[in-house]
């Protein structure tokens, strides 16, 4: 009626008004069919997996001799592998070391190259490992580290240290592969937290020094707290690619020596790719899946407590 | 003159807030570089090592530079392994990955920005939430699709999976919502298709954010081992990272093909530094705004 007298009038606004009736239709249409790739997609590679990867945990199964229903059993024995319940120790031990090692060092370059001179240079640099791949740092540090002739034994030998067997030794390894991925990711915290940094409003600083604020105070009172939604979105991060970590340790070790390095998901690959047992493989994910959830479900809950949302 | 004054100024030791002061600059700026150093070092150790003889890498101790510049490494690299292959199927899994994930995300993102249609808002949040699934839970059951498909050593085997960039199509459903909808209507008023100003208007308008999204999927898919791994039985469908990763595990006989394998690793990861080095800040806002890596 109004609609299809101003769209007589000729007003575009209008005229579009007018269409839309008879466009509801069709957008429905349109709409799911533009979204109808993904949908397939995400059918095929993420919900049916997903459903699938569930049942098969329930069930003794390779993709050629085995399928049996057999309950928990999975579940059961995973309790009592002491291999796997070694993984995740070594998973623990590497998250210790790098979840707050990262934390620090990426907080600690992003506050020293906030305001220097050559900041877009270093942020350049501190970034390439990001985009190189895990691989590629992997066989680099691995023969960086080198009990004779690599790179990290040979700058101790110039302050007279004689480095260990850094991948070859139990006690070492772990701590190694840790360093490496503290290392490769670096570039990737510090650009995030310089982005968190920018957000922080100068007044503030200045207004802490009139009133005889030390550096240090207004880093513990101003940076930090303001600072508190990115550091939580690291430690979310780093609490779900703890679990997740592979390509490092599959290339530098292996998993070893003497399984000093084995990973919840080395193990997984192991299971499924080398023994073929994809049940009991498929019984580790969803132990996989159900620590990321937990722990992942604390660590917001506990937010609350320190996380600090209004500026 | 200048003696007279320095002898009448009074001196008196420095306060420990002003060494602070004149000293917390000097501290940052030599943890920077103290930092950047230690990024660089490995990287320069390796394209300078990969000029080395495997006898001159092994002394003790080390030198810097090669007692003689060799390109034989170079050489050695197409001979130890198919590496020409290799980086074949990592260009091509990386295209087909690139230009299917950009249109397939495009698609959805562009409706999920412009499109009223029922059930919109639920199925973008629903595709959203998969991002928090670990992709360890669907990797098996969706290693087993591929091979019922008949897929296991195919490109497409290789490249169609990774299509699906959850990330990609939040990003780009961003963007397309900060275009003006008024152009969009006079396309429309004229009597354009959907698709039309999909390809038309929306897209070309789109370019930054296109390549924004195409480079995190390029480099996601240049540098990842595990797909591969599980896909690629066969040495001839290994990518870059696959086969260095298989040669690096056969520790008995590559130790000593120790320059071969750095110049391998230095020239699989040089395209991605190279597009990098000009393309800078795209990469470094996509993953910046994508998070997890």
């Amino acid at each position: 009626m109004s609609g299809t007298a101003s769209a007589k009038s000729g007003g575009l606004a209008a005229r579009v008004r007018a269409r839309i009736p008879e466009t509801t239709r069709r957008d429905n249409i349109a709409g799911w069919l533009f979204i109808a790739p993904v949908l397939l997609w995400i059918t095929v590679f993420t919900a049916y997996p997903l459903i699938s990867s569930l049942f098969l945990s329930f069930r003794e199964w390779d993709p050629l001799f085995t399928d049996k229903y057999v309950g928990l059993a999975n579940y059961a024995e995973l309790m009592e592998d002491k291999i796997f319940l070694l993984a995740y120790r070594n998973a623990l031990v590497y998250a210790a070391i790098t979840i707050p090692l990262g934390l620090v060092w990426g907080m600690s370059v992003a506050l020293a190259v906030q305001h220097i001179r050559g900041r877009a240079f270093f942020r350049a640099l501190y970034f390439l490992p990001t985009v190189t791949s895990s691989v590629a740092i992997a066989v680099v540090w691995s023969f960086a580290y080198n009990q004779d002739y690599g790179l990290v034994n040979s700058l101790l030998r110039y302050v007279g240290v004689e480095g260990p067997n850094w991948l070859g030794h139990t006690q070492w390894a772990l701590l190694s592969i840790s360093l490496v991925v503290v290392w490769a990711g670096t570039g990737f915290w510090m650009i995030v937290f310089l982005a968190g940094l920018l957000d922080i409003p100068q007044e503030y600083y200045d207004a802490a020094k009139v009133d005889g604020a030390t550096g240090w105070q207004s880093l513990l009172r101003i940076t930090l707290p303001l600072m508190s939604p990115t550091i939580f979105y690291y430690i979310t991060n780093a609490l779900i690619t703890v679990w997740i970590q592979f390509e490092i340790p599959f290339v530098m070790t292996g998993g070893g020596p003497a399984n000093a390095t084995l990973m919840p998901a080395l193990l997984l690959y192991d299971e499924a790719w080398d023994r073929f047992k994809m049940g009991y493989a498929s019984a580790m994910a969803w132990v996989m899946a159900l620590v990321i959830f937990v722990i992942t479900a604390l660590h917001f809950s506990l937010s609350r407590r320190w996380v600090n949302y209004d500026r | 003159m200048t003696a007279e004054r320095i002898a009448n100024a009074q001196y008196r030791l420095p306060t420990l807030a002003e060494v602070r002061n004149q000293l917390f600059p000097v501290i940052k700026y030599a943890l920077v570089v103290a930092g950047g150093i230690g990024t660089a070092l490995p990287f320069i150790w390796m394209v300078l090592s990969s000029f080395k003889t495997n006898a001159d890498i092994g002394r003790i101790p080390m030198h810097w530079f090669p007692t003689e510049w060799i390109p034989q490494n170079y050489a050695k690299v197409f001979e130890i392994m198919p590496f020409a292959r290799f980086y074949l199927n990592s260009i091509i899994v990386g295209v087909l990955t690139t230009l299917g994930a950009l249109l397939i995300c495009s698609m959805a993102a562009y409706a999920f920005a412009r499109i009223r249609f029922i059930g919109r808002d639920i199925m973008f949040m629903l595709i959203l939430a998969t991002i928090m699934i670990p992709w360890w839970v669907t990797l098996i059951p969706a290693y087993l699709v591929i091979r019922q498909l008949g897929w296991l050593n195919t490109y497409q085997g290789l490249a169609v999976p990774g299509m699906l960039n959850i990330m990609g199509i939040f990003l780009l459903r961003q963007f397309f919502r900060t275009i003006p909808p008024d152009i969009e209507d006079a396309a429309f008023v004229d009597g354009a298709s959907r698709l039309q100003i999909y390809s038309r208007i929306v897209l070309p308008m789109a370019k930054p954010a296109l390549l924004t999204v195409g480079l995190m999927t390029l480099m996601g898919s240049w540098n990842s081992l595990v797909w591969p791994l599980v896909i690629s039985q066969h040495e001839s469908m290994r990518t870059l990272p696959l086969g260095l990763a298989v040669l690096a595990n056969l520790a008995g006989w590559v130790r000593h093909e120790t320059g071969a394998l750095l110049a391998a690793t230095f020239l699989s990861i040089l395209p991605i530094v190279v597009i990098y080095m000009f393309l800078q800040q795209y990469f470094i806002r996509g993953l910046a705004l994508s998070g997890l890596k």
